[in-house]
């Protein structure tokens, strides 16, 4: 069982409405894998639930060799530090400066030097496309682009080997969006970095996800690649992945 | 997979070691190793060989450090050997990287005294500037909105009567009906020893109409609302909330700010008159029970003593206290930056300052009431 996550029959239900019923799927090591479906069929949520911020009602959840809702305390604190989350809209720390808020996860969990944590900090900025003057700045003072790069860098900050991505290239322009899919690839060769994605970027997924799942109507209509999924039709699907047929 | 990391090194010739690095140069045994290379003896030795041959894992910090090991073997020759193709092009990468990367930016600046001083004034005057500059918008809006009275936002100032006015009475009437009890209760024990016992009705009279009661209220709803508006506004910043509602031409001072402050101007006498009331009827139950003042016997003297100038007196105040609060509430909200840190340090300063406002505000007045012989 080389699965790097692994979940199994998830129901999920906020008071009586159920947004998740008996969805299975996983993620092999080394691979990135996007999660897609329309707006509001609990794709931010199956996400949360990976990383321990929402419990699911039933169902098993393997991450990275541990049993997620068995897990103690102490197992899921040595989890946190082997993921990284990016969340759909950045969730900075606004008090701290860019440069602190990828700092701190090193302060706070290593015994580095301060000079070799900035040594770090500058080179995951340079990493995700930012200069290092950008550090100083406040997340109030810097764009939404930029928000999504530096909340790349926090996420990486600890040298995950798991990274979450909650619509990574929405609100990207074009040119920056292709940027972060090559750094994704990037990262993947050079940290041995597993990736769990949800996008609504065609592009996005096209160029990097090695598989798919389509969540739709509170099941997993269709899991694997994206020729798999092109072939399967629901009318998701068909409205989803026409660009991509007709560019085949 | 799981390999810790292990270090060791052998002297291979005079002058000259190798460290042999193995299993994983991740981030969490970086300062293991930077300990075990702190704690070598290198008297005499002017070469250092490192052997990454048998590395199974490297991450970015891990080849950050290897990077940078020149900087912990200050007066060694360095050389770097490896086998796995894979780790030297990753090693290299790095490399290529880290020279166009400098860590000065990081720096924060220190300043002198001087400079700290002229700063801070320099941001005290400012802060001024723009409250007046606030002040005078408001004024402005005021203006505007009189001479359209129809676009004034009725419901809202209906509805933030209801939230900091109406139900402020329990708490309002519960402080002063104590406070009375306190004030009441203190001066029996002293005005019992001297026999001046009706007396009380005088002193309660005086004390809790033209002071104590305005500024309870005042103290209650600066801590209230004050507190309430700044926060509600600052997070309304945050969201962008009062930036979507500019871009559609709602204009923040006829939505947000008015409505709050003529709700808390119109309505402080109100809840002055409750403080007033249950203030003294708080004295006269002290004055029944500890100095056999009958209530009768205290209303009558207390209508044939007090007149009603001193109740107009305190309710005057009212409106000015009142509106000290809302616009320094208000402007504190619209002064947060957009991160969470600043709504709390404008809250608190929201309601310091508007309790600084209002106590120097009664000054003011009782300079006034002197001079004029009130
Ligand atoms: N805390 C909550 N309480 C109640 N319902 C919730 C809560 N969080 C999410 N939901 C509901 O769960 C469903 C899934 O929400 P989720 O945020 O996961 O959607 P999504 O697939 O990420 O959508 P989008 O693509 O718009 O981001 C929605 O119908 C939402 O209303
Ligand atoms: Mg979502």
């Amino acid at each position: 069982m080389d699965y790097i996550v692994d979940i199994k029959d998830i129901v999920t239900k906020f008071g009586t409405t159920v947004v998740h019923d008996k969805i299975s799927l996983h993620v092999k090591s080394g691979e990135i894998y996007a999660i897609v479906g329309p707006s509001g069929c609990g794709k931010s949520t199956l996400l949360r639930e990976l990383v321990a911020l929402h419990k699911p009602v039933s169902g098993s959840i393997n991450i990275l060799g541990y049993n997620l809702l068995n897990a103690s305390y102490k197992q899921i604190q040595e989890l946190r530090k082997q993921w990284g989350f990016l969340f759909q809209n950045g969730a900075l720390f606004s008090s701290l400066s860019i440069y602190d808020n990828i700092a701190l996860p090193l302060m706070e969990y290593t015994d580095l030097s301060s000079k070799f944590i900035s040594k770090m900090v500058a080179y995951k900025l340079d990493l995700v496309g930012l200069k290092d003057s950008d550090g100083s700045l406040f997340p109030s003072e810097i764009s939404g682009g930029m928000v999504k790069k530096v909340a790349l860098a926090r996420a990486l900050a600890l040298e995950p080997r798991l990274l979450f991505l909650d619509e990574p290239t929405s609100g990207l322009d074009p040119i920056s969006a292709r940027e972060f899919d090559r750094l994704l690839l990037r990262l993947r060769e050079f940290l041995s970095l597993s990736v769990v994605m949800v996008s609504h970027d065609l592009h996005s997924i096209r160029l990097t996800a090695d598989r798919l799942a389509v969540i739709d109507d509170k099941h997993i209509v269709v899991q694997g690649s994206l020729d798999d999924i092109v072939n399967t039709h629901t009318p998701f699907i068909n409205a989803f992945f026409d660009a991509y047929k007709d560019k085949r | 997979m799981a390999h810790p990391l292990l270090v060791s090194h052998k002297n291979i010739a005079s002058g000259k070691i190798e460290i042999d690095i193995s299993g994983n140069l991740t981030l969490n045994y970086i300062s293991s190793i930077k300990r075990y290379i702190g704690e070598l003896s290198l008297e005499g030795i002017d070469t250092v060989d490192i052997n990454l041959d048998n590395i199974d894992n490297m991450d970015s910090s891990g080849a950050i450090f290897i990077d940078s090991i020149s900087a912990q073997l200050k007066n060694q020759k360095i050389n770097i050997t490896c086998n796995q193709p894979e780790i030297i092009k990753n090693l290299a990468l790095i490399h290529a990287k880290m020279k166009n990367i400098n860590t000065y930016g990081f720096v924060t600046d220190k300043h002198s005294l001087l400079y700290n001083v002229g700063f801070q004034s320099a941001k005290a005057y400012k802060t001024f500037l723009s409250f007046l500059s606030f002040f005078g918008e408001l004024n402005y809006s005021f203006y505007l909105l009189l001479l359209h009275p129809s676009k004034i936002r009725y419901k809202e100032i209906i509805f933030e009567i209801n939230a900091n006015i109406i139900k402020a009475f329990g708490i309002i009437a519960v402080t002063s009906f104590l406070v009375g009890v306190v004030v009441a209760y203190q001066s029996s024990i002293q005005l019992a020893k001297y026999g001046a016992n009706v007396f009380i009705v005088d002193m309660l009279g005086l004390s809790i109409l033209r002071e104590l009661g305005p500024l309870i209220t005042a103290i209650i709803i600066a801590g209230r609302s004050g507190s309430f508006f700044t926060a509600q506004i600052g997070a309304m910043k945050v969201t962008l909330e009062i930036d979507a509602m500019q871009t559609m031409g709602f204009d923040a001072m006829r939505f947000l700010v008015i409505p709050r402050i003529v709700a808390l101007v119109f309505m402080m006498p109100v809840l002055i008159f409750i403080a007033d009331i249950s203030g003294l009827f708080g004295g006269m139950l002290v004055a029944k029970y500890q100095l056999g003042i009958s209530a009768s016997f205290f209303i009558g003297r207390f209508l044939e003593i007090i007149s009603v100038k001193q109740f107009l007196v305190g309710i005057i105040k009212g409106p000015f206290f009142a509106f000290l609060i809302a616009s320094i509430a208000i402007y504190h909200g619209l002064n947060v930056k957009n991160d969470t840190q600043s709504i709390g340090v404008n809250t608190t300063k929201s309601v310091v300052e508007s309790i600084f406002a209002i106590i120097v505000c009664d000054a003011v007045f009782s300079i006034i009431f002197t001079v004029l012989g009130i």
